[in-house]
């Protein structure tokens, strides 16, 4: 288990190190001198150059990343040339509004999306499976920013039910909260939602067609505790990696979302960024979001060794 | 109709053949009006005529006009060109970068191929807006720069699945044989492995049309990439927002169209799938 533990965390960290690396070069392989772009067109060459090497840019591209990582580790991610703030300052506001949104999102995209694939795998071929089947293939085609602007279209502007922009923080007022957070959520789970009932609908149906569960059958177990435990466990751990894949999917969601509710979390500040050239900002947002992603791969890698040995086997 | 009936219906209608034909004819019209758009209209999508803008339904403008008088059947035909010119030229990017890196990857050990696999790892943990916002400014606006972003942000998929395709492929007997009578590594590749990638590699091109259909609205939506006043659907929801409860079908007509066509290539990839390589059933 320990070995287990130890190479994935080491693909972890090289997964990291590309991602600085990348992150890193955003700065120098973009268009245009980022201490140009921070003072204007008409700021004389002096007050550029010394903003250049304020920011490091005049030293070896080596020594940048060191100086670069080592800032990063020590939570400075450099200033804003907009906003004239630590971007770490920046981020740590935003971020907390994206997450309060996703993590609603992923909860009720792995509920209904499991609950769902389950019924439809079990009433194969019925009334109900294909309603269901009808709605996720709908679903995984609709654009949300669509669905956000029918929803504020239908609830907000004609029945009045939900407020149509804005965010307010759970701390604040919960009641409000939840009621501005509906519409975004929903619109954030969407395609998640419609993937895992797919997908587990599909590894389902193959786990029931196994010797085994045909034993079990036949031993005359009930069908609740052939599914529920002799099917379910196998048939739940490709899923499971691909809601761990689904993390990058609904933070990338959330620049869309953010946009569509006008929520100022770390999407929207990303897009903002790319619009203003706002380089550090940009790095920042991406290198976060990768460590988010990134973090959740790795305990879903772990948890996975836990629950199935052969997973832990095949790294040997 | 008694309930038996319908359900009986809609069991005739979810035969796959049937839907996978549905989804064909939906596609192949698409592409139809992408291609006569100039013949379907007698308007151009730039043509402004403030004096009649938001005007309703009626003959001449069967959809209407939006805020600059231009007619919106218009700018959804010259819209469905750009969707799809670009979701497939992407997807052909995507497609060509990813083959030849997974072919490289699978086929010789060591580093390079830690390298590649670890690169589309590493792409594949920043999130696929993020990712295509950041190297949209590396490749600029217009169609070329809208093709590469989506291209470069799918290429992982392709890596991993030719990836898996190879490593498979070499354990096979013909493959070692092969070597044994001295082939070279590039007829092997070539002549035996190449060819056994095809078919899941046309399943996955077709998914990817609806994965890369839907990153290009998302980023019209947003106003990046193809800027207006060239037509896109996702531009069009955008761009019909500040109106939305007076004219609220200027907004929902192109996500209508979005949806049917990324519905269609979904059910095509699907079909597809089935027919070609049932084996990718619950991976893809």
């Amino acid at each position: 288990m320990l070995g287990y533990i130890v190479k994935r965390l080491g693909i972890s960290l090289i997964i990291i190190f590309i991602v600085t690396v990348f992150s890193f070069s955003i700065i120098h392989i973009l268009p245009g001198d980022p201490a140009r772009i921070a003072l204007g067109e008409e700021a004389d060459q002096a007050a550029v150059d010394a903003l250049r090497a304020e920011m490091n840019l005049d030293k070896p591209i080596t020594t940048q990343y060191v100086l670069w990582i080592k800032g990063i580790l020590h939570g400075d991610f450099g200033m804003s040339i907009v906003e004239h703030r630590p971007v770490s300052r920046i981020i740590s506001e935003r971020l907390p509004k994206t997450i309060s949104l996703g993590v609603p999102a992923l909860i009720l995209s792995v509920s209904l999306g499991l609950l769902s694939g389950i019924i439809s795998a079990i009433k194969r071929g019925k009334f109900v499976d294909q309603i269901l089947t009808i709605c996720t293939t709908l679903a995984v085609g609709m654009p949300e920013f669509w669905l956000g602007v029918f929803g504020i279209f239908l609830f907000g502007l004609k029945l009045h039910l939900l407020p149509i922009q804005g965010y307010t923080a759970p701390s604040a007022d919960f009641t409000q909260f939840v009621r501005r957070a509906i519409m975004p959520v929903v619109c954030l789970a969407i395609h998640l939602i419609a993937s895992i009932n797919r997908h587990t609908r599909a590894n389902l149906l193959e786990v029931i067609n196994q010797d085994y569960v045909r034993t079990a059958r036949a031993n005359g177990i009930p069908e609740r505790t052939v599914i529920l435990q002799h099917s379910l466990k196998n048939a739940l751990i490709p899923v499971i990696t691909m809601i761990a894949l689904q993390v990058r999917v609904v933070l990338g969601g959330s620049v869309i979302v953010e946009q569509v509710f006008n929520i100022t979390g770390i999407g929207l500040l990303l897009k903002t960024a790319v619009g203003n050239r706002d380089y550090l900002i940009i790095q920042g947002c991406v290198l976060i979001l990768s460590m988010i992603t990134v973090g959740c791969n790795f305990v879903v890698d772990l948890l996975y060794g836990v629950v199935d040995p052969k997973i832990r086997e095949s790294w040997r | 109709m008694n309930l038996s009936n319908v359900k009986k219906r809609f069991k005739v209608f979810f035969n796959r053949g049937v839907l996978s034909v549905i989804s064909f004819v939906v596609l192949l019209s698409f592409i139809l009006i992408a291609i006569i758009a100039p013949l379907i209209t007698k308007y151009s999508p730039y043509e402004q005529n403030v004096s009649n803008k938001y005007a309703a339904s009626s003959a001449e403008h069967p959809f209407g006009t939006d805020k600059l008088g231009r007619d919106i059947l218009t700018r959804l035909a010259y819209g469905a060109r750009i969707s799809l010119l670009a979701s497939l030229l992407s997807s052909l990017v995507a497609a060509v970068i990813g083959l030849v890196l997974g072919l490289i990857a699978g086929f010789f050990k060591g580093f390079i191929s830690q390298l590649i696999m670890r690169i589309a790892d590493a792409e594949l943990s920043i999130p696929p807006l993020v990712l295509t916002l950041v190297l949209s400014l590396l490749f600029g606006d217009g169609v070329f720069g809208v093709v590469m972003v989506i291209g470069i942000s799918l290429v992982p998929t392709y890596i991993r699945l030719v990836f898996g395709l190879v490593l498979s492929q070499k354990k096979n007997d013909y493959v070692l044989a092969a070597k044994l009578i001295g082939q070279s590594n590039r007829k092997i590749i070539l002549k035996h492995i190449l060819p056994n990638c095809f078919p899941s590699l046309i399943v996955l091109f077709t998914m990817n049309l609806g994965t890369a259909m839907m990153l290009e609205a998302s980023m019209s939506y947003l106003g990046i990439g193809i800027v207006p006043p060239t037509p896109t659907w996702g531009g069009m929801v955008s761009e019909s927002y500040e109106v939305l409860i007076l004219h609220p079908m200027q907004a929902i007509l192109p996500g209508l169209c979005i949806m049917l066509v990324v519905v269609a290539f979904n059910i095509l990839g699907d079909g597809l799938r089935d027919a070609l390589d049932p084996r990718l059933r619950g991976k893809l």
